[in-house]
This record gives C-alpha cells, structure tokens and sequence, in this order.
C-alpha cells in the first residue's frame, strides 16, 4: 500500500471564492477518503427571526445567497403565506416566475463561466460573463437592483411589470438566446471541454438518490427531480419537464445546466405570453401562526424552508435547507477516487454555494 | 480541428465588434427609472410623523421630534424602498445616483423647518 498524504483544499482557493475545507486523504495521486470541514462563514441568520418581524425578515431571507436570492425571498414568502392561508393573485405568481427563470439564466451562466474558467478556457468564461451581463441588466431594469432586488415580498410582489415593458423584454430574450447560442454549442460540442469533464466525478443514480443530490447533481445522474414539478405558484399553468442526463459525470452536469438555460428562457417567453392581468399583492392582516415547510427549486437544487409562527409579529423558528448542503455527501463521494488534479473540477461541478450552505 | 474553430468564430468576430464594456470616464454610465442610488428628502413637506423610522427594516433612519431632524445612515441602508412606500406625504425619493464614498461613516441629519417657518418661506 503507498504512504497517505493529507492534503489540505481550501478554505482560501484559486478555483472557489468561497470557503469550505476539505482534507484530502491521498494514496500516490490517487483520492481515497476526503473530510469535509465548514463553518468559516456563519452568520446566524435562523434566531435573527426573532428579533426581526416576520415582514422584514423578507430583506434577510433575500441575503443568504449573492446568486439566488429572488429565489430565497420567494420560498420564505411563500412559507409564510401558506402559514397565514393566504391567496397570491396571479400575476404576482407569474412575475415570480418570471424573475425566478431569469435569476436560473444568470446563475447557470455564471457557473458556466466559472467552469470554464476552472478548465482554462478563458475566452468562453469572458464570453458566457458577457451574456450574463445582458440578464443582469434586465434585473437592473425591473427590479432596480443586480443583485438583490427586494421585489418579494409576504403576499405578493413589490414591483409590477408594464405590459409594453414585457414585450421589450421578450425581444431581448431573443436577443440574449441568440448570443447564448454559439457559447452552448461549444459547451456541448468542443473536444477541450469534454476532455476535461468526461467520466470525471461519477456518480450513480443509486448513490445520486441514497446521498440525497439535489438539482443539476441529481439530473446528471438520471433522477428525474425537480420541485416545479409540485406546480408551486405560478408553475401550476406552466408544464415544466426536468431535464435529464445519464451519464453521471461532471460533464453530463454541465449538459444538464447548458439545456436548463434554453428551457428557463422558454419559460420566461411563456410568462410573457400568459401573464394576466390584475393586482400584484394581497393585504396581509394578522400574524402566522402554525409552521410549514416550503420546497422550492433554486439553480442549484431543492431548497427548503420551515418556518413557524406563534401569533405574534415574530416568528419562532426559521429554518433553511439549502441544495448545496444537500450535496455535500454526494461530493464526497465523486470525490473518492480520483485523481487530485480533478478535484477543483469536481468540486465546481456541483455549483457550491458555500455562503448558502453555512447561513 | 472544426471543433476547437466553434470558439474561435466567437472570438474573432468579438475582436472586430465594439467594446462590450462601457469605457467608464469617458461614457457615464446611464441610470434605469428604477435605479437604486440614495434616499433624498424633501425637508419643507416632512411632518416628522417617524414612520419611516419605524418601517425601516435596517434601522437606517433616525427621526427625532424635539430636535426636529431627520438623518439616515446610507451605510446601513439596503435601499429597499420601504420608507419611499409608507410615507404619508411622498417627501422621501430614491435618487439614481450613487452616494459618493465618505471617510468616516456617520448619518447624515437634515433639519427639518418647523411650521410657521415654513409658512413664512
Ligand atoms: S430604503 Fe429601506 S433601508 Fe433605506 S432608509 Fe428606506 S426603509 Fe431604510
Ligand atoms: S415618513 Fe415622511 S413625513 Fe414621516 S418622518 Fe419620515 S420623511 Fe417625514
């Protein structure tokens, strides 16, 4: 047997900016056990709920993460209005959806970037960058904001989308596709990338469904899972089919992440289509009592949400699953057995979002 | 081969397109309706009613009646349009442009006029 080495990855890493440390156990080149230590970025956020009313702990919800935060406002509000049995008009449902598939086109794009930029293709990173800034600017347009945009709110939505607003919109989606288009066939096509990612980081459908992945991660293992499929919201009228890929290796995830960008543009061009008429909020009177979990699907998997109310302005318990704590135990194992050059290609493969993960 | 050309079409058609990003000092940057810049008063129409004080989810604003100002910390402000909202008599607006950076953090306090100068202006 060779001599074990431990070889420390992370907290502070070229490849993620994010910290998380993972011991990694080496025999030769070889990985054979890796120990997963997070922790470094803690910020509290679950007894907060007690000291901030249930109204403003919207603005918190929104700040777990940087990338998906429409989508954290969204599922926390929507635990609270099940909680207080309220009715969501539905525009307000649609123009969720709406900013929800397009916070998916910025995030997926921008791990594209990233992951090209793990590989070394730094023209396809500054390329899939250029597209993203398009999206960005659209939220800046809507919403005010790049990156949070405070639009969610417990009983509707803030802000309101003029009908000739979003058939501006529409036209600039073309747009943003037909830029998107080139970049994703080099994605799908180009020897560089496939030679990279191909049979690195396998991981079965087996152990994808015992380890708990969720997302992207469990797509590219052949799960069929995909929480708009519970027809939260407005995906009740929208007919979502998760995309699936078999092969179970860092480039069936990437696969999976190039389609759900055509899918989530399409879409939003249907939100455009069918969005009605009407008010954009309900009034909220009273306070929640009772608890719920609410399930939502985020870029990067399933999030969950369990909040309780006690019939006061604070709530009791708040609490946040987010899909790359989820993936942690899947990683680990992609991880064991390979080589110790694709471990930073492995690890962006699951899109971590460590910020997310600690709250 | 043809594969590795996928990219390089991109690529070279970028190079003889205009620049994506904006040339900063020389194109300003150009600000949507909706830009979130910095919270202004209009300080002849407050009534110091302090609901925007007690509205605000980060506690940004600070209003006292006795002395009659109003201040906000822009370093504590998410600018999340709350205060824009709740007050009764719109003297609060969000301006586009940006809040210039300061050394020391501190509020900035706007005195508000009582009535009958008001009256008198
Ligand atoms: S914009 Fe929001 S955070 Fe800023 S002062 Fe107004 S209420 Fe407070
Ligand atoms: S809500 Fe408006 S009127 Fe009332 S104190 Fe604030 S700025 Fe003045």
């Amino acid at each position: 047997m060779a001599k074990r080495t431990i070889v420390p990855f992370g907290p502070q890493h070229p490849v993620l900016p994010e910290p998380i440390h993972l011991d990694l156990v080496l025999e030769d080149e070889m990985v054979v056990d890796v120990l997963p230590s997070v922790g470094f970025i803690h910020r509290g956020l679950e007894l907060l709920c007690q000291k901030k009313s249930f109204q403003d702990m919207v603005f918190v919800a929104e700040r777990i993460c940087g990338i998906c935060s429409f989508i954290h406002g969204v599922g926390y509000c929507q635990g609270i209005e099940k909680v207080m049995n309220l009715d969501i008009p539905k525009r307000a449902q649609f123009l969720r959806v709406f900013w929800g598939e397009l916070s998916r086109v910025h995030s997926h794009l921008l791990w594209l970037g990233l992951a090209a930029d793990a590989i070394g293709f730094e023209s396809l990173f500054m390329h899939s960058w250029r597209v993203r800034e398009k999206v960005l600017a659209i939220f800046e347009e809507t919403t005010g904001g790049r990156v949070i945009f405070g639009a969610a709110k417990v009983g509707g939505v803030r802000i309101d989308i003029s009908q000739d607003k979003l058939d501006q919109l529409a036209i600039a989606l073309d747009e943003i596709q037909k830029e998107y288009e080139p970049l994703a066939k080099v994605f799908l096509e180009d020897y560089t990338v496939q030679h990279r990612w191909s049979e690195v980081g396998y991981l079965s459908k087996e152990d994808a469904h015992q380890l708990g992945a969720v997302g992207p991660t469990a797509r590219a293992s052949g799960l069929p899972q995909d929480m708009r499929k519970l027809r939260y919201g407005a995906y009740e009228d929208l007919e979502v089919e998760p995309i699936v890929e078999t092969a179970g290796d860092c480039y069936a995830r990437c696969v999976v992440r190039v389609k759900e960008i055509y899918q989530s543009l399409d879409l939003m061009r249907r939100v455009i289509h069918k969005i009605p008429a009407g008010e954009i909020e309900t009034k909220v009177t009273g306070f929640p009592q009772g608890e719920y979990f609410s399930r939502v699907e985020q870029p990067r998997g399933e999030v969950v949400y369990y909040v309780k109310g006690n019939g006061t302005k604070f709530l009791d318990r708040f609490r946040v699953r987010t899909p790359t704590f989820a993936n942690i135990p899947p990683l680990l194992q992609m991880l064991k057995g390979c080589t110790l050059a694709d471990v930073p290609a492995i690890v962006l493969s699951i899109d971590p979002c460590i910020s997310c993960t600690e709250r | 081969m043809s594969d590795i050309l996928k990219m390089f079409t991109t690529v070279i058609k970028s190079l003889f397109k205009k620049s994506t990003c904006r040339q900063y000092p020389f194109k300003k940057p150009v600000f949507f309706d909706r830009t979130k810049g910095h919270i202004q008063i209009d300080r002849e129409r407050c009534i110091l009613c302090s609901l925007c004080d007690k509205r605000c989810p980060t506690g940004a604003i600070n209003v006292d009646r006795n002395a009659r100002t109003w201040a906000i910390n822009s370093y504590k402000c998410i600018l999340c349009f709350r205060c824009v909202e709740v007050c009764p008599v719109t003297c609060l607006a969000m301006q586009q442009q940006y809040s210039a950076p300061e050394e020391i953090k501190k509020s900035e306090v706007v005195e508000i006029p009582a009535k009958a100068e008001k009256a008198k202006a």
